[in-house]
């Protein structure tokens, strides 16, 4: 099948700005959390200046930590929800950054609750701040591709973070001060240069991964960005803790950020979740109208068979018949009906050629009328349509799958305006051979004609009827041809279709109706 | 006796090699299905010779069978097609007989023949076989789609809309209900079919080929 040159006729609805797209949650989210963290992160880093009596600090800090632990255990939770939906790995990785983020904050409240100087108690603290350390580290791991291929079970990944966060809390136990070496406190806390150096190295390790974390976020528009942005909460809230002395307003305003990032990463992690769902919902419905294409290109392929079958029967018998009966009774015979016998023999001689020769498959010919005219036959749209095709309108395609296009747009043009009148039209443009459903129901806006067969909105929920056209237009295009609607001058809208043309018509008219 | 069949070549060779026979023979193949009966009662032919895919403007044979036995026809079913039991819903809807296209030229007329002078063309047995098969054939229709005939109107309304993709919301705004109403339609039938989630519902319409009532 030879390509036209020149483009197809639908070549202005295809360079007409395409769709817009669905509107852009995430990256609003994503924005607006930026501003809310970066708004915290001023008050916090102001509420130092405020005199906070040191009981009523305390209250404040647990019940913040409290909050942080409870947000980063619903991080963790959907998180995985997550992965079971999509299979991304990196949301386990940064899951189990949330659940050791929720240790730490846990440990603290729990710390304050055990106050005193218990075995219990220290294991807290270490426990604490073993959780702190790592969580940044568990974050890291999400970023690194070699981690992410590797097929590691949700269990395995919980795992190995249970076990670095029972490591490290047995380390920090045992080597007290240890855990000011992977926090960046110490930069504001620490009073010698070395442990500044320190500070400031971890506090760039871990704002680097915050930018690191937003900027793929923003440009993949899912889980990184909200756990930059609570990473770079942390830090800020790592920062002022360190220049808190003991429960004041530096150590609210530090759990207060905290909170305020562990609260983004869980409303960000259930935004994700849903788009997650979303998106797989979407691919069903792609899969479900490629699906359905693919089972109208079957059930026109054994309606094809099955008619060629029964023209074969019929012909054949049709010629043993008359062989038979010339031959038996050729001298009872009269002329006339010898000269009918013998039409019957060349005709289904030349019946039988044709459906040999005939390739009702994909590189078939399709004549306009032929296909017009089957759904004008249909008992549905008997006398509903008017329909003017030349019959010298014969185009490259599959004449079953194309029957089937208009059956699927005269449907959809008989519901939007069901007591009106259907027209099909049919007509060249040039190398392209075109044929329009105009229906006379409300016309549709220019948002909706972009939408329902523009090329580049191939996915996304639909109505019922929508997804007729999807699937109509997926057989024109697997045809080489296209499928597109424009306003029907004085109202309603025009549904066209075009097929690279076989032949050069001469003015040929003869309407089927 | 008449012929109804959409194609003409075969039909006009019959005819002729009937009249050659002896046999009065008229020709129908439209313009509808309903002057197709109409002529049947008009010009009561003893036979009717009736094709079983009829084109498209004819529709389907079968539907033919029990109007044309009603008008007083003996009616033989003419098939190409090997399904015995759309030809046992022929033989239920008083068929007396039925020749295959495939069969040889000569064969197809004797049998006509035998038909018009008032023979049996099928034995009890094969009658009982065909009858058998269409039965056969419901049975499984039912088991089929059994399990979708105790949903309510409205039930088989939103399961047809989920299998359109259509979630729980856009369902009800459609209905003019509230999404409660709808999730308590779809808890109705996801207890009705056995299953326990959407997805296994639309999986066993699709898989039983149900389709919701026009």
């Amino acid at each position: 099948m030879s390509v036209p040159a020149t483009p197809p006729p639908s070549a202005a609805y295809r360079s007409a700005a395409p769709p817009s797209p669905p509107s852009d949650t995430a990256r609003r989210f994503l924005f607006g959390a930026a501003l809310v963290i970066a708004a915290g992160a001023v008050v916090a880093g102001f509420a130092g200046r405020g005199e906070v009596e040191p009981g009523r600090a305390a209250h404040m800090g647990t019940a913040l930590d409290t909050i942080s632990a409870l947000c980063g255990a619903g991080v963790f939770v959907l998180t995985r929800a997550t992965w079971r939906q999509i299979g991304d790995r990196a949301a386990l990785w940064v899951g189990a950054g949330a659940l050791l983020f929720a240790v730490a904050a846990g440990s603290r409240v729990g710390s304050v609750v055990l106050i005193g100087s218990s075995p219990s108690n220290r294991w807290l603290v270490a426990g604490g701040a073993a959780g702190t350390a790592l969580t940044p580290l568990l974050l890291a791991a999400g970023l690194l591709p070699s981690l992410l291929r590797r097929p590691l079970a949700p269990a395995a990944v919980t795992a190995v973070a249970v076990t670095a966060l029972i490591a490290a809390a047995v380390l920090m136990r045992t080597r007290p001060g240890l855990e000011s070496a992977f926090t960046v406190t110490q930069l504001t806390r620490a009073a010698s240069a070395p442990a500044v150096a320190a500070g400031l190295a971890v506090a760039a390790a871990w704002l680097a991964l915050a930018v690191a974390y937003c900027l793929r976020g923003f440009a993949q528009r899912r889980l990184y960005g909200w756990a930059g942005l609570m990473l770079f909460a942390l830090t800020v809230s790592g920062l002022i803790a360190g220049a808190a002395r003991g429960p004041d307003g530096r150590a609210v305003g530090a759990a207060g950020l905290g909170a305020l990032g562990a609260l983004v990463a869980v409303a960000g992690s259930y935004l994700d979740l849903t788009r997650a769902y979303e998106d797989q919902t979407l691919e069903l419905s792609d899969s479900e109208i490629e699906a359905d294409a693919a089972e109208a290109r079957l059930r026109v392929r054994v309606a094809d068979l099955r008619a060629q079958r029964h023209d074969l029967i019929n012909a054949i018998t049709a010629i043993d018949g008359a062989a038979s009966t010339l031959e038996r009774e050729f001298n009872r015979l009269s002329e006339r009906d010898r000269q009918t016998l013998a039409r019957v023999l060349g005709s289904g001689t030349a019946r039988l050629r044709t459906l040999l020769s005939q390739d009702k498959g994909f590189d078939g010919q399709v004549s306009l009328a032929e296909a017009a005219a089957r759904v004008a036959e249909d008992p549905a749209w008997h006398r509903r349509l008017d329909v003017h095709v030349d019959a010298g309108l014969v185009a490259a395609g599959s004449q079953g799958e194309t029957a089937e296009v208009v059956r699927q747009l005269v449907e959809y043009a008989h519901r939007r305006g069901p007591d009106t009148r259907v027209t099909v039209r049919g007509e060249r443009d040039g190398e392209w051979v075109v044929l329009r459903v105009e229906d006379r129901g409300p016309t549709l806006s220019r948002d909706v004609r972009r939408r329902l067969l523009h090329p580049d909105n191939g996915r996304g929920p639909e109505a019922d009827s929508d997804r007729g056209l999807r699937v109509a237009a997926r057989l024109m295009r697997a045809q080489g041809g296209d499928v597109w609607v424009e306003p029907r001058p004085g109202g309603g809208s025009s549904f066209g279709i075009c097929l690279p043309a076989l032949t050069e018509v001469d003015g040929e008219t003869g309407a089927a109706s | 006796m008449l012929i109804v069949e959409d194609h003409e070549l075969l039909s006009g060779t019959l005819a002729l090699a009937l009249r050659q026979r002896g046999l009065e023979v008229g020709t129908l193949n439209g313009p509808a299905a309903e002057a197709v009966i109409e002529a049947a009662r008009q010009r009561a032919p003893a036979l009717v010779l009736l094709d079983l895919d009829l084109g498209p403007v004819l529709g389907d044979g079968v539907d033919l069978v029990r109007p044309l036995v009603e008008a007083g026809a003996r009616v033989v079913i003419m098939s190409g097609d090997g399904d015995r039991a759309r030809l046992g819903s022929c033989v239920e809807a008083g068929a007396s007989g039925v020749v295959s296209k495939a069969s040889t030229f000569d064969d197809l007329i004797a049998a006509v023949e035998r038909t018009a002078r008032g023979e049996q063309l099928l034995t009890e047995e094969e009658r009982q076989s065909l009858l058998a098969e269409l039965r056969s054939r419901r049975r499984s229709d039912d088991e089929r789609l059994g399990p979708f005939a105790p949903l309510t109107p409205r039930e088989q309304a939103v399961l047809a809309g989920l299998m359109a993709g259509e979630p729980a919301e856009v369902i009800a705004q459609s209905a003019y209900v509230s999404v409660a109403t709808v999730r308590s339609q779809i808890r109705g039938i996801l207890r009705k079919l056995g299953v326990t989630s959407q997805l296994a519902a639309v999986a066993l319409a699709r898989d039983a080929g149900w389709t919701p009532p026009s």
